[in-house]
């Protein structure tokens, strides 16, 4: 009974149709997850565990024959007559022999999804292909009654579902509001009090839309969207394992950020990742583009077979390649056919022989391992940068049963997946592999990508499985939205920032995000809409934040990476002494997080919540931990930031000599919320100053200790104490949770 | 029943961290997945799925790879054939590391001598005579083995039940299904140390005790020696506890405020998250004090467990962790990669790691822990009966070895006083009831009171599970 109440508030949630009473039980909505998730494993598509040769995942398999009740041959589904169909009388018969799945089986069905099996023959047994898999139509926006509320298409797609929901959008945020959300969206950094002053001042209409213009065009936005990439793409400074050399994956780093500086279309952003060596006439950066697929990690580990770890970056490069560009689980084929989606393990390794026929040798005993570009550095040195380039003579690949490196067996030749689409007259290598992947009518590459620009500026996608569009992965909320987007990118020429321009211009995007509890116990996870989702910052953009508030941010785009504050001894614990980490000094204190060097044995330990750079990693992580508590208030990147923030706040060159406590702390709150402190606020805070301000000025050590952390020079002796009450209260402020919080 | 449905997963996870674990959540529940309410979610089925055995897990794992040859494996046999050449017929294709390749397979005996020890007679070298005085609440698993030949993808395997990174291990798995039983701490602690001797260390990487795609907060929290136990538990210059908690105190107030104002339930849950975090302040340093122990302590574990961060402080942590009912307590000791000196170097392993493992064990029963806490003592894999190098020499170490290693298990629901499993003449291949590394997961989740085949997370449309699509409990290894 909870179980079924549970499923029907999950599905009114997720605008799934309620159980009774009302027609269109939909084939790819409703039923094929049930299938997929509960019989595939034994009727699918994987040959080797096929049940009784039955398989429920193709159409002519559904509405085909199956061995019945007495041994006779019984049709699985007869459309419009559950009576007939041997398929809802193996779901709802309760003897053990008979019964599907098998009582055994872990995945077993709910009430509710056994009547909606029976529902949907009952009507008609309609069948369609996977959502994801179609191609990506024409598609108009919905009529909605309020259409005065929409600024654009996107608005009338969500307007139309809580309409239908009997909800209204939430107000608008307010201007300040906006301009932090859009500012860290896009740029990863909350406005100056400058920009948020122009902003302000400036009523002309237009004037949200010259906002959000001027941070596309700031180059803090290719860092911030390169941030993102660079998780996805498995990016760090060294090869990882036992010796953990340091590698020169930075040229790449700013290969990056360029492209999402210069708006490179993302057709183009994909062909020169996958296949820029082999473009004609490709120059120093397609070919530097295409250490995309060399991120990997690589395992130099005493008396390892070379070839075991060759084939296991091959592996990698198709589980990144399927994965970032496709929504694609193809590492579920390298073992067996995939259980779920359209893909033989077949399939799996004619994809890796994209991949297999580069000049590596496996042994990974350097830091940069060939096939290797030669560039010169920014000092005029010679960087040696790992990038894709084809041996003259091509590697054969083999089916490897049950995916063992040394048990080769059919040999194949690179292809894509052959029960998705083809592109006829592709050539048989990378290239053609980058022709397929943005080639319009694949129908995966511009709906994985949109949902992904949907999550850096919503906070999560409309499809929630941004790594999975197959069959197990998530139904998007808005399918008809994700199309409409999706198809937008390709005919604005894969246009990313006009895309984001879209997004963050929409009535949708500029709802406030306080709801109150209703809203928030209707919908915990804000798939409908109806407000704006406030959710924690990422880690490195909360570094980012306070060193920008505190007016300790270096801003330079690219380089090396940098080495600011980290806990002594994390890098010699974890390689036995023989790594040790050197602080940088000066301005590489300060730069932004995504230039901290990133050693994949030992993440910079003040980065939580992130991917670890081992493997491909598109999703979400937000998690709630009392270590990062820890970071926040300890960690002296944070405490010198409070201090610095103190000081530029009592004694910095717009400080007024003589400002009150309340004046001071209402600066800092616009300092790092950009917006004034409340009087119940001022309230709290000015209690603490004063009591903080006695506690230092009876602890001078203490006072001296505070206000002088950090490598920054210390402040005059007189100004300690001060500077370490007011720090203090800085600290509160930047652990607010409006603080930590994009709202 | 309205009010149960209107709180939400999100909510729970969040309450979850201010006491709730994520088991009672999925109980409450009633062990509905999540496959229509998220893009992961709580097991299929929650756990306990049986009455537990066991509440806690301490696994000693001595990374590197012991010698089960020369500790717990006796082959008397070899002795007679010292010089031979390992018949193929034994080797049956057998890979070995390439730092052996390309040498002749010579089998190469113990140098130790072996007895028999306590009422079940199990068989063990001299290089153990602290662990061979508790031999009868031991269960001695000689019929391991894996697929891993080398060190970072078999430890990656032992901890995830995959060699490729990026899975959840099983102490993430496991705090993640039990929760946690301890408020002012972790429920998944992790420590290494290294003898001084400087053998062959391995490295051991954070992915080892990641979380994996399980939520974060169920990954290990590394305790280290010094100052500093949890990276950034103190405080930063200047901040005294008092300061601190008035700083706590506003945060509380002001955050109050704020979540009247947006409804957002999660502010709440990072209050806690900061509370929780002051008092980790006060409770890890007062663990990780070993000043409050009796000499006697010492006496039991070794003199080297003064010595903060060494294998035998860390044991004695390990107790005071299960005393205070942290769930899975993970220590790695490493220096067990013996290519070379073997006779020598083996030796240095055992005099610093034995007295500090049976201590553990004996001390845990007098405190009448042992009953319900899980210890399992082992490597990633095992070494190879052939010599590598001039077995004439004391130069002369053993590669790697998958197919057959040991390991012990003792206290919560084990079969003490057994010895399971049985390896061929040569200590080569596994010839009577083989665990693989997925039987033993299987098993050991089993103890803990979790079906292994129900406990799955559904990560990006698939449901996962420790063992993967393996494993079998095996019942010989349970009382």
């Amino acid at each position: 009974m909870l179980e079924t109440l549970l499923t029907l508030a999950a599905a009114t949630i997720l605008g799934a149709p309620p159980l009774a009473g009302q027609p269109g039980v939909d084939f790819d909505r409703d039923i094929r997850p049930i299938l997929s998730d509960a019989c595939y494993k034994c009727h699918g598509p994987d040959a080797g565990d096929r049940k009784a040769g039955l398989r429920l995942d193709l159409r002519e398999g559904l509405f085909g024959a199956t061995r019945g009740e007495a041994g006779e041959m019984a049709a699985v589904v007869v459309p419009g007559s559950p009576q007939e169909s041997e398929l809802a009388r193996r779901v709802g018969s309760d003897d053990p022999d008979e019964r599907m799945p098998p009582p055994e089986a872990a995945r077993q069905l709910t009430e509710v999804e056994v009547s909606l099996l029976g529902r949907w023959i009952a009507e008609g047994g309609t069948w369609s292909g996977h959502w994801a898999f179609e191609p990506v139509g024409p598609i108009e926006a919905p009529g909605v009654s309020d259409a005065g509320w929409c600024r654009n298409e996107i608005d009338r797609f969500v307007l139309a579902v809580l309409e239908h929901e009997g909800l209204r959008p939430a107000a608008e945020a307010d201007r300040r509001t906006f301009l932090r959300r859009v500012s860290l969206d896009l740029t990863g950094l909350a406005p100056s009090g400058e920009e948020l002053a122009a902003f302000l001042a400036d009523d002309g209409a237009g004037a949200y839309e010259r906002a959000v213009d001027r941070l596309l065009a700031s180059s803090r936005f290719g860092e911030h969207f390169a941030a993102g990439w660079l998780d996805a793409a498995r990016y760090a400074d060294s090869n990882g394992f036992q010796l953990d050399p340091d590698r020169t994956a930075w040229p790449w780093r700013d290969w990056v950020i360029r492209a999402f500086n210069e708006n490179m279309p993302y057709d183009e952003f994909a062909r020169e990742q996958i296949a820029g060596d082999l473009l004609p006439g490709a120059g120093e950066s397609q070919i530097l583009a295409t250490m995309f697929n060399r991120n990997h990690p690589i395992n130099g580990e005493g008396g390892r077979d070379v070839e075991e770890s060759r084939n296991d970056y091959v592996n990698d490069r198709v589980d990144t390649t399927s994965t970032v560009w496709l929504g694609l689980t193809m590492a579920c084929a390298q073992c067996h056919d995939h259980k779920y989606d359209p893909v033989s393990q077949k399939d799996y390794y004619r994809f890796a022989a994209y991949f297999n026929s580069i000049d590596e040798d496996g042994s990974g005993d350097q830091g940069d391992e060939p096939p290797l570009l030669e560039m010169k550095g920014p000092d005029g040195g010679e960087l040696h940068v790992m990038v894709m380039r084809e041996r003259t003579e091509p590697r054969q690949t083999h089916v490897l049963v049950r995916g063992a490196w040394d048990a080769p067996g059919e040999a194949v030749g690179p292809g894509t997946p052959e029960r998705l689409w083809s592109l006829p007259g592709a050539p048989a290598n990378r290239l053609g592999l980058a022709e397929w992947v943005a080639d319009p009518a694949n129908p995966l590459t511009a709906r994985v990508e949109v949902n992904r620009l949907w999550q850096a500026e919503f906070g999560a996608g409309l499809v929630r499985t941004p790594g999975n569009f197959g069959i197990q992965g998530e139904r998007p909320t808005h399918p008809e939205l994700l199309d409409w987007l999706a198809g937008e990118f390709m005919r604005r020429g894969w246009d990313v920032k006009a895309m984001l321009r879209l997004m963050v211009t929409s009535a949708t995007y500029r709802q406030s995000s306080a709801c109150g509890a209703a809203l928030f116990d209707r919908d915990p996870e804000n798939r409908l809409l109806a407000r704006a989702s406030r959710f924690r910052l990422a880690s490195g953009v909360l570094r980012d934040q306070a060193l920008g508030a505190s007016g300790l941010l270096v801003e330079r785009v690219g380089g090396p990476p940098v080495k600011p504050y980290h806990p002594a001894g994390v890098w010699e614990d974890v390689s036995f002494g023989r790594l040790s980490y050197a602080q940088g000094t000066g301005d590489e204190l300060y730069r932004r997080s995504l230039y901290t060097f990133w050693r994949r044995t030992a993440a910079p330990a003040n980065m939580f919540d992130t991917s670890m750079r081992q493997k491909c990693s598109v999703r979400v992580i937000r998690t709630n931990t009392p270590l990062q508590a820890l970071i926040l208030m300890n960690d002296e990147t944070y405490a010198e930031a409070a201090a610095a923030l103190a000081e530029r706040t009592l004694y910095g060159s717009v400080s007024s000599p003589g400002a009150s406590d309340r004046e001071s702390i209402a600066r800092v709150f616009e300092a790092v919320l950009g917006r004034p402190a409340r009087a119940a606020e001022l309230a709290v805070l000015t209690r603490r100053l004063v009591e903080l301000r006695a506690y230092y000025a009876d602890h001078a050590d203490e006072a001296s200790a505070a206000a002088c952390v950090g490598e920054r020079p210390d402040p005059r002796e007189d100004r300690r104490t001060e500077i370490a009450a007011l720090a203090g209260v800085c600290s509160v402020v930047f652990n607010l949770d409006e603080a930590l919080s994009r709202e | 029943m309205e009010q149960l449905l209107a709180m939400t997963r999100r909510q729970f996870l969040g309450r979850g961290a201010a006491g709730i674990g994520s088991a009672a959540l999925a109980s409450m529940l009633g062990g509905v997945t999540s496959a229509s309410a998220g893009t992961s979610g709580a097991a299929t089925s929650a756990p306990p799925h049986y009455p537990a055995r066991a509440k806690r897990v301490i696994m000693l794992t001595q990374a590197g790879a012991p010698s089960q040859l020369d500790l717990l494996d006796y082959k008397p046999g070899l002795i007679a054939r010292r010089g031979e050449l390992l018949p193929d017929s034994v080797r049956m294709g057998q890979r070995v590391t390439t730092m052996t390749a390309g040498q002749a397979q010579i089998v190469a005996p113990s140098p130790f001598r072996f007895a028999q020890h306590g009422r079940s007679g199990a068989w063990m070298s001299e290089l153990l005579p602290r662990t061979a005085a508790i031999a009868d609440d031991l269960c001695i698993v000689r019929s391991v083995h894996t697929e891993q030949i080398n060190h970072a993808p078999a430890m990656t395997f032992f901890q995830t039940g995959h060699q490729i990174p990026g899975r959840p291990c099983i102490g993430a798995w496991t705090v993640y299904g039990l929760g946690s039983e301890n408020r002012d701490l972790p429920g998944f602690i992790v420590m290494v140390s290294k003898d001084v001797a400087r053998t062959c260390d391995q490295p051991l990487y954070e992915h080892l005790w990641s979380a994996g795609f399980l939520p974060a907060e169920h990954q290990g929290v590394k305790l280290r020696a010094g100052r500093e136990p949890v990276l950034y538990l103190p405080n930063p210059p200047g901040v005294s506890r008092s300061v601190r908690r008035g700083q706590l105190d506003d945060l509380g107030t002001l955050n109050s405020m704020h979540e009247e104002a947006t409804g957002d339930p999660e502010i709440a849950a990072r209050v806690s998250q900061y509370e929780l975090a002051f008092r980790m302040q006060m409770s890890v340093p007062q663990l990780m004090d070993l000043s409050d122990e009796p000499e006697e302590t010492f006496e039991l574990y070794g003199e080297a467990a003064r010595r903060p961060g060494s294998y035998g402080a860390n044991c004695i942590l390990a107790r005071r962790l299960a005393e205070r009912g942290v769930r899975f307590i993970q220590l790695y000791h490493v220096g067990w990669d013996q290519h070379r000196h073997l006779p020598e170097q083996l030796r240095i392993q055992c005099e610093h790691t034995d007295q500090a493992s049976a201590g553990l064990v004996v001390d845990l029963k007098r405190r009448g822990l042992l009953d319900d806490t899980l210890v399992v003592w082992g490597g990633e894999f095992g070494r190879s009966p052939v010599g590598q190098g001039d077995i004439e020499t004391p130069d002369y170490g053993r590669d790697h070895h998958p197919r057959c290693f040991s390991v012990w298990m003792a206290g919560g629901g084990v079969r003490s006083g057994t010895t399971f499993g049985e390896t061929d003449e040569y200590g080569f291949n596994v010839t009577r009831d083989p665990v693989h590394i997925h039987d033993l997961h299987a098993t050991l989740l089993r103890l803990l009171g979790i079906d292994h085949e129900r406990f799955t997370f559904l990560s990006q449309g698939r449901r996962f599970r420790l063992t993967d699509v393996a494993g079998e409990v095996v019942g010989g290894l349970m009382s």
